[in-house]
């Protein structure tokens, strides 16, 4: 048998037929085509997502998108003479005024870190939960003068062991226009969507990533020198690595801590590595407080973040975090002074996160309690 | 309605399906199975389901630049799945480069998902799989599709849209570092491998 031959039964289980994979890709395709052929009058490409880089609650949401597209077209043809609109797509609403420039947030992060370092531990459990809820953005353009834009909300549970298997279940609820400016609108997208209903994707050992939370150094200088990149030692500003990776490389120490922040955020972040985020993050010097907000949840909260126009649009993110626990509620983007080629009016919330519930269960058929 | 058993070549459903883009479903039917199977063999479960989803939807948006006199969409619904599997894994390596990161003082053992690590094998299953992983991307490309797709030499240039003769030069490189790689002193007299008949033979 030669090297042809034995690749050829290499893996052979894995290349067998799978319906269920076949009936997805069937549905995906043919919400591709249906919203490819309302999209294709004017502008075949319009602007279905506008973030930067995805993220975990959203990158399912593609074949939602594309269906609630056509909703958007029946609306169209339902309700003729609705009149010009501007070619601006519908944003979420700001949870603050950009011009806000806040005060240096040492002395906030401070206070968090020591309202975190209070909590108790996580409970024990094989599972990692969580639920989140994010959005996504989809813009039909019928004609220069014709947009409809909607917010299709989305929610996310994700259940990760050790090991990397798990379980992922993504809904997304009833598409919904930019509301008046405050969070009821929001609250109520996220209250309205199904709990425990959705797509369910099942992972095997290895295919989900597992942040090494436990082995993360609680002690801040540690952490930031961790999490922070090192330039020539193989990583990912070495051009001769495997892992090499310019935009990594080049990125802002504020947002590098962000980024990875985000990251560590598939599973909820025990609290006392959250005192020691915040005291790491303490020590950059564009950190900001921009005081206190109701968040998309309706919870009170507190909002830290940093301008920075390291992607290429000048943006502000922001954590936001409840004041009395330091428990991260979400994290927010909103592009605020040039919009670049996006149809979206500056300042605009260009991406949210909001975290619901979180904590260590036993199985998957469990769930940790919500965050207040 | 689209019928399904419509016995007319893949290149001209896919010209009839730009007026009339529900028939490009039967290109679907046609081929997700074979497509589906390929990308699962190289990437795992849930990245074939991902990525053959992704191929066909990407196939569609590309469909008014298919070469309609070629009957057989095979080779290019195989060359979007290959790039589409490549963009997927770049993708995933950011994921991959945080891991990195975090686990710089090695002291961290979390293993990052790869793509050929799925399977508990044998060991000759097993010193294949490096053998295939230590290959370039572009030679690994060539041996794959040929061991698992069924294209010919000239279907595999037309899929990744290189010359024939690159073709055979990677694919007969490919094929030379993989039989190193399984008996490194025998260089073809593959069969001669202890390793490899215990394996076979057991």
């Amino acid at each position: 048998m030669d090297e042809i031959a034995l690749l050829r039964r290499l893996d052979e289980d894995a290349a067998a037929e799978s319906p269920d994979a076949k009936h997805a890709a069937r549905s995906a395709l043919r919400a591709h085509i249906a919203a490819q052929q309302i999209a294709a009058p004017a502008h075949r490409d319009v602007v279905p997502r506008v973030s930067a880089r995805p993220r975990w609650p959203r990158l399912r949401l593609v074949a939602a998108i594309a269906a609630v597209v056509v909703v958007a077209a029946v609306a169209a043809v339902v309700l003729p003479g609705r009149g010009s609109r501007p070619a601006y797509a519908a944003t979420p609403p700001l949870l603050m005024p950009v011009s806000d420039q806040g005060r240096p947030a040492e002395r906030v992060l401070e206070r968090l870190a020591a309202a975190a370092e209070e909590q108790p531990a996580l409970a024990d459990g094989r599972y990692h939960y969580l639920k989140a809820a994010g959005w996504g953005l989809h813009t039909a353009v019928y004609d220069e003068d014709h947009v409809e834009s909607v917010i299709v909300p989305g929610i996310t549970e994700q259940w990760i062991a050790d090991d990397g298997s798990g379980l992922q279940i993504h809904a997304s609820g009833e598409p919904v226009e930019a509301g008046p400016p405050g969070a009821d609108a929001d609250r109520r997208a996220i209250d309205d969507l199904p709990d425990g209903e959705g797509e369910i994707t099942e992972f095997a050992p290895g295919e989900m990533w597992v942040p090494p939370i436990a082995s993360l150094p609680r002690d801040p200088v540690a952490l930031r020198d961790k999490l922070l990149v090192n330039p020539g030692d193989g990583g990912p500003c070495d051009a001769n690595s495997d892992v090499y990776d310019p935009e990594t490389c080049d990125r802002p120490e504020s947002v590098q801590l962000y980024v990875a922040l985000e990251e560590l955020h598939v599973e909820r972040v025990p609290p006392d590595l959250l005192a020691t985020f915040y005291r790491a993050l303490a020590e950059e010097p564009d950190l900001r407080a921009y005081g206190q907000i109701t968040d998309r949840a309706g919870r009170r909260a507190i909002a830290v973040g940093f301008d920075s126009d390291y992607a290429g649009l000048p943006t502000r993110h922001m954590m936001i975090v409840d004041p009395d626990t330091g428990t991260l509620l979400g994290l927010e983007e909103i592009l605020t002074t040039d919009p670049g080629k996006l149809n979206v009016r500056v300042p605009a919330v260009i991406s949210y996160i909001v975290y619901l519930a979180g904590g260590n269960v036993a199985s998957t058929d469990e769930r940790a309690p919500r965050i207040p | 309605v689209v019928n399904r058993d419509w016995d007319v070549p893949d290149g001209q459903v896919i010209l009839r399906s730009i007026d009339e883009p529900e028939v490009f479903e039967v290109i679907f039917d046609r081929h997700f199975d074979a497509i589906h199977g390929y990308l699962a063999r190289r990437g795992g479960k849930h990245v074939g389901e991902v990525v053959a989803s992704e191929t066909f939807c990407a196939a569609f948006d590309q469909r008014d630049r298919f070469d309609v006199k070629r009957g057989d969409a095979r080779p290019w619904l195989y060359g979007i799945a290959t790039n589409l599997l490549h963009r997927h894994w770049r993708t995933e390596g950011r994921r991959r480069r945080v891991d990195e990161r975090f686990r710089r003082d090695r002291s961290i053992e979390q293993v990052p998902a790869q793509p050929h690590d799925r399977l508990q094998a044998s060991q000759l299953d097993r010193e294949l799989r490096v053998a295939v992983d230590e290959l370039n991307n572009a030679d690994r490309d060539v041996l794959l599709l040929y061991a698992w797709s069924g294209l010919s030499y000239l279907e595999i240039a037309d899929a990744l849209d290189i010359p024939v003769g690159t073709v055979q030069s990677r694919l007969n490189r490919a094929r030379a570092r993989v039989r190193h790689r399984l008996r490194p002193d025998a260089n073809t007299q593959v069969r001669t491998s202890s390793t490899f008949k215990e394996n076979t033979d057991g």
